[in-house]
C-alpha cells in the first residue's frame, strides 16, 4: 500500500471512526441546550476546551514529524489523527460557536480555523492525487537528474548548432536562452511557457513566440530538406532535431514536475502560518472572553 | 582586406562585414573580436591578409593550436581553424562579394555559460520551508498585535481608547461576542464594556445590573433562591447577552426547574409548590384556580381569593344566576337581529388580550334585561344597585299615578281592557278604590314583592327576604363576586383564536364549555389537560407535532407587586 493510502486508512482508519464518534457526542451535546448555544453556556465551555486541545495537538504534528527519535506513535499514525481531527474539528468549532458570527476576534479565530482546515483538506487531497502521475511523469529520475538532463541538451544542441549556418545557430542559441522554465513558487505553480526565439540572425535582436518549442523545432525541421546543405550539415541538422526533440519533451515533463512538486508544498505556505496565526489569536478570543466575562 | 565576421558566443551569433589590414583578437577591448577566457592574452593573435589566404601572428608570448600544434605563426587557408584557448575559428569560404574569407569565431568557453536550469529553486521548493516560519511569525505577530495587544491597551485608561479609536485601532469593542439587545445597545452602553464589566476577569455581578435596574419586582418577598438553600442565583443565569440574534433571556426551562424539580415549603407562611419538571400532564402540577370564595365571620362575610385545585370542581360562589347554555344555541334566547348570541355580545377582551371588560348591567345585560316594572309605563326602569331605594322608586311613582284623576281613570280603563296583565297584584292596585296614597303604598309593596322575589331582580340575584326588617331594608340582594383573573400567569386569547372552529364562539367552547354551563357555579376555565393537547415541552415537541412551551412563556420571574430586586439583592426585605 502506498504511503499516501495509509493517512486515510492508518490502522484500519480508527482514528477515522473515533472523530465520527467524538462528532456524534459533540452534537449531542450541542443538542442538550435549549438557549441560544454559544461559547457562554456549560455546552459552548466543553466544546470550547475540546477544541482548544483538538488545535494545540494538531499543530504539534509539525514538531512530531520532525522528531525522528521519538516513539510517541508513528508518524503515519499522527497524520492519519491529524486529518480525522482536523476535520472534525470543523464541526466542534462551527457548534461552539452556536453559528454566531460577527465583526469580532472569535469570528477572526474562527475564520482562520476554516482557513486552516479547507487549506489541510486541499493538501489531503493533493497527496492523494498527485503523486502516482508524478510518479509517472518523472521516470524514475530525481528532478536534478531531468534538469542537468536538461543543461546537458542545451550544450549539445549549442556544439551541434557551431558547425551550422549563422542563422540555426541563432535561432538554437537564442532558443536557449529565452526558453522559460522554473523560477519562483509562484511561476513554478502557474508553469506559463513563455519561451521565445529569434529566428533571422541578420536583423537586430526580434523574438518571437516559442511555446512549447514549436517555433524552433518547426524552423529546424524546414531547413533540413534544403538543398543548400551539405551531406555533413544534413546530419548535424538531424541530429539537431533529434536533440532539440528530447529537449522539449523533457521540458514538458519539467514544467509538470515542478508545478505538482510546488503544489504540494505551497499549501503547506497557507497551511502553516495561518494555523501558528490561529493560535495567536484563540490566545486573544480564551483571554479576551473571561477578561470581560 | 574584407571580411564576414561570424561571431558566436553559443546564445547569439552576430554576423557583420568587417574591412581593415588587420584583424586582432584578444581579451583588450580594442580587439576586433573581444575573447574571454583564463588562456587568452591581452592580444592574443592577428590575421593578415596573405596572397589568396589569411596568416596568423602571435605578437608575444602567445601561440594558438593549429591540427592539434601549438604555433604562432602559419598559413592559413579557406577550410583551416584552430583554437585559442577553448574558442574555435574557421576560416570558411565567402559567399559575400568581394570578401577575403568568412572568419568564424565560437565561444565554445560559454556552452558551459548557457545558464544552468538546475537552480536551488527548479530542483526543490527550499525557498517555501523559510517563507512558511516568515509568514507564520508575522502573522502570529500580526494577529496578537491586532487582537489582544491594542484591546488589551484600550481598556487601561478612556483616553487611550479615544486615542485608539481616532486613528482606527482595534479597541476591546472587537472582544466583543455579538450585538446587545436593542435596550443595552445604546451610547454609554454599546462601547463601554467596562459600564457591565467592571472588573476583568470577574463576570457581570448583580449589583452591575441594579445599578440602572432598581424598580423591576423580584422573584419573591426575599431573596428566595437563599431561603430554599440553593446557591445565589445571578442576572446572568437567566439574561445572557451578546447573542446572535440577539436574545437577553434565556427560555431554557432548566434555569426554573433548577429549583422548582423539588417540591419548595416555606415554613414561615405555610406555602407550598409542588415540583415542576416541564408540560406536560406527567411533569407539570395541575393548575390552580383562584376565585373569590366566602368565607362566613360572626357578622359579616369575608370574600377571599383563594386557589382551588381545578381537579375538585369547587363550585363558584359568585351569586349571580346566569345558565350560559341558555343564552347560547338560539333556541331560547336571541339578538335583537334574531340570530343566536355570540360570546362575544357579552365577553369583550380587553387590550392586552388575556382578560375581559368587566360584566355590567349596564354594559351587558340590560339590553335584554330592562328593570321596567309597569307595563303601562314602558321604558321606565327601577333603578339598578340600589335596593333599597326600589320602594321609595316605586311608591313615589305610584303616588303620582293614584294622584292625578286622569291617569288613574286610564289605569281604571287600561285594567279592565285587559284583564290578563302581568300579575295578579297589578290587577289588584288598577281597580284600588282607597285613598291614592293608601292605594300607592299598597301596589309599590306588592310590585317590590314580584320584583325581588318572582321576575326583575330575582331573575338574576340571589336575594334574601328578612320580614323582621324595616320595609326598606326587607330584601338584601348577594353581591356579585365576578372573578376577572383566574390565574396568575399569562395567557393571550388573541393568539389562541386559532383551531377548525369556523366561528368565534365555535373557538371559545373548545375551551370553554358553556354551551354544557346550566349553572353559574359552573367554573369554565380549562386546566392542564386541556392545555397540554396542543403545548408540550420543547424537547419533544417536534416530534410530538405540539407547540413548544417554556416556563417563562406563561410564568413570570419578576412579578409584579413583589419588592424591588435591589432590596432583594441586599437582603433588606424580611417577610
Amino acid at each position: 500500500m502506498a504511503l499516501n493510502k495509509n493517512i486515510l486508512l492508518f490502522n484500519n482508519t480508527i482514528y477515522g471512526k473515533l472523530a465520527l464518534v467524538l462528532g456524534i457526542i459533540c452534537i449531542a451535546i450541542y443538542m442538550s441546550s435549549d438557549n441560544p448555544a454559544n461559547g457562554g453556556t456549560w455546552q459552548g465551555y466543553t466544546l470550547g476546551i475540546l477544541g482548544t486541545v483538538i488545535i494545540v495537538w494538531l499543530t504539534l504534528l509539525g514538531i512530531r514529524k520532525r522528531s525522528y527519535r521519538s516513539s510517541l506513535g508513528t508518524v503515519q499514525g499522527w497524520t492519519s489523527a491529524h486529518v480525522y481531527l482536523g476535520l472534525v474539528l470543523l464541526l466542534i468549532g462551527t457548534l461552539h460557536c452556536g453559528y454566531q458570527f460577527g465583526w469580532n476576534i472569535h469570528t477572526l479565530a474562527y475564520v482562520l480555523m476554516v482557513i486552516v482546515i479547507i487549506s489541510g483538506m486541499y493538501g489531503l487531497w493533493l497527496y492523494l492525487m498527485l503523486p502516482n502521475s508524478m510518479e509517472r511523469n518523472r521516470k524514475n529520475l530525481s528532478r536534478e537528474n531531468m534538469l542537468r538532463q536538461f543543461d546537458h541538451f542545451n550544450q549539445e544542441a549549442v556544439i551541434i548548432a557551431a558547425d551550422l549556418p549563422a542563422d540555426i545557430q541563432n535561432a538554437v542559441g537564442s532558443a536557449i536562452k529565452y526558453t522559460t522554465l522554473g523560477g519562483s513558487a509562484y511561476a513554478q505553480i502557474r508553469a506559463k511557457d513563455s519561451s521565445r526565439v529569434s529566428l533571422d540572425a541578420s536583423q537586430p535582436l526580434k523574438l518571437v513566440d516559442n511555446r512549447d518549442q514549436q517555433a524552433l523545432l518547426s524552423y529546424v525541421a524546414h531547413e533540413l530538406p534544403k538543398p543548400k546543405h551539405s551531406t555533413e550539415q544534413h546530419e548535424k541538422l538531424q541530429a539537431l532535431l533529434d536533440i532539440l526533440s528530447q529537449r522539449k519533451t523533457l521540458l514538458n515533463s519539467l514544467r509538470l514536475d515542478m508545478n505538482r512538486q510546488t503544489l504540494l508544498h505551497i499549501w503547506l505556505v497557507i497551511h502553516i502560518p495561518f494555523s501558528i496565526a490561529l493560535l495567536g489569536v484563540l490566545t486573544a478570543h480564551i483571554i479576551s472572553v473571561f477578561f470581560y466575562w | 582586406m574584407k571580411l564576414v565576421l561570424e561571431v558566436s558566443t553559443g546564445e547569439e551569433t552576430t554576423v557583420r562585414e568587417w574591412d581593415g589590414k588587420v584583424l586582432r583578437l584578444g581579451r583588450s577591448p580594442e580587439s576586433d573580436v573581444q575573447l574571454f577566457g583564463p588562456g587568452v592574452a591581452e592580444h592574443h593573435v592577428r590575421l593578415l591578409e596573405d596572397g589568396d589566404g589569411l596568416r596568423l601572428e602571435c605578437p608575444m608570448n602567445t601561440s594558438v593550436r593549429l591540427n592539434d600544434e601549438p604555433v604562432r605563426k602559419a598559413k592559413l587557408e579557406i577550410g583551416n581553424s584552430f583554437y585559442i584557448d577553448s574558442h574555435k575559428i574557421m576560416i570558411r569560404p565567402s559567399d559575400e562579394q568581394g570578401a577575403v574569407a568568412n572568419v568564424r569565431v565560437l565561444q565554445y568557453d560559454d556552452v558551459t555559460k548557457i545558464p544552468t536550469a538546475a537552480t536551488s529553486e527548479n530542483i526543490a521548493v527550499r525557498s517555501a520551508k523559510s517563507s512558511k516560519r516568515k509568514w507564520s511569525y508575522g502573522l502570529l505577530a500580526l494577529g496578537l498585535l491586532l487582537s489582544l495587544a491594542f484591546p488589551l491597551m484600550s481598556t487601561f485608561d478612556a483616553e487611550t481608547k479615544l486615542v485608539f479609536e481616532e486613528y482606527g485601532l482595534p479597541t476591546d469593542t472587537i472582544w466583543s461576542s455579538g450585538d446587545l439587545a436593542s435596550a443595552h445597545n445604546i451610547p454609554g452602553i454599546a462601547n463601554e464594556c467596562k459600564v457591565c464589566h467592571q472588573s476583568p476577569f470577574v463576570s457581570v455581578r448583580d449589583s452591575d445590573c441594579l445599578t440602572c435596574h432598581q424598580e423591576l419586582p423580584a422573584h419573591g418577598n426575599n431573596d428566595i433562591h437563599k431561603q430554599v438553600g440553593e446557591s445565589q442565583r445571578q442576572c446572568l443565569s437567566c439574561h445572557k447577552e451578546h447573542n446572535e440574534p440577539s436574545t437577553l433571556v434565556h427560555t431554557d426551562n432548566a434555569f426554573c426547574t433548577d429549583c422548582h424539580a423539588d417540591t419548595l415549603n416555606w415554613d414561615d407562611n405555610k406555602k407550598t409548590l409542588p415540583p415542576v419538571l416541564g408540560f406536560s400532564a406527567a411533569e407539570h402540577p395541575e393548575f390552580k384556580l383562584q376565585y373569590l370564595t366566602p368565607h362566613s365571620t360572626a357578622d359579616t362575610i369575608d370574600w377571599q381569593n383563594i386557589a382551588h385545585s381545578t381537579t375538585a370542581k369547587t363550585p363558584e360562589m359568585s351569586n349571580l344566576k346566569f345558565p350560559h347554555d341558555l343564552h347560547l344555541g338560539g333556541d331560547k334566547v336571541q339578538r335583537s337581529d334574531g340570530q343566536a348570541m355570540e360570546c362575544s355580545d357579552c365577553h369583550s377582551l380587553d387590550k392586552n388580550g388575556e382578560h375581559f371588560e368587566p360584566i355590567t348591567m349596564d354594559t351587558t345585560c340590560r339590553s335584554c334585561h330592562a328593570l321596567e316594572f309597569d307595563i303601562q309605563a314602558k321604558g321606565r326602569e327601577l333603578h339598578h344597585g340600589e335596593p333599597e331605594l326600589v320602594l321609595q322608586q316605586l311608591t313615589e311613582y305610584f303616588a303620582l299615578q293614584y294622584t292625578d284623576p286622569a291617569l288613574r281613570a286610564e289605569r281604571e280603563q287600561d285594567g279592565r281592557r285587559m284583564p290578563s296583565i302581568a300579575s295578579l297584584s297589578a290587577m289588584d292596585r288598577d281597580t284600588c278604590k282607597e285613598d291614592a296614597i293608601d292605594c300607592a303604598r299598597q301596589a309599590a309593596l306588592l310590585e317590590a314583592e314580584t320584583q325581588f322575589e318572582r321576575t326583575g331582580c330575582a331573575v338574576c340575584h340571589v336575594i334574601i327576604k328578612d320580614e323582621s326588617k324595616p320595609l326598606h331594608q326587607r330584601w338584601h340582594v348577594e353581591p356579585i363576586q365576578l372573578q376577572d383573573n383566574w390565574y396568575n400567569t399569562r395567557f393571550d386569547h388573541t393568539v389562541h383564536m386559532v383551531g377548525d372552529q369556523k366561528t368565534e364562539t365555535g373557538m371559545c367552547l373548545t375551551c370553554h364549555q358553556a354551551d354544557n354551563s346550566a349553572q353559574s357555579s359552573d367554573v369554565l376555565i380549562p386546566d392542564l389537560g386541556k392545555c397540554v393537547t396542543c403545548h408540550t415541552d420543547a424537547r419533544v415537541a417536534a416530534t410530538k407535532k405540539q407547540v413548544s412551551s417554556s416556563c417563562i412563556d406563561c410564568h413570570s420571574f419578576h412579578i409584579p407587586g413583589k419588592p424591588k430586586m435591589l432590596d432583594a439583592y441586599l437582603g433588606r426585605i424580611h417577610d
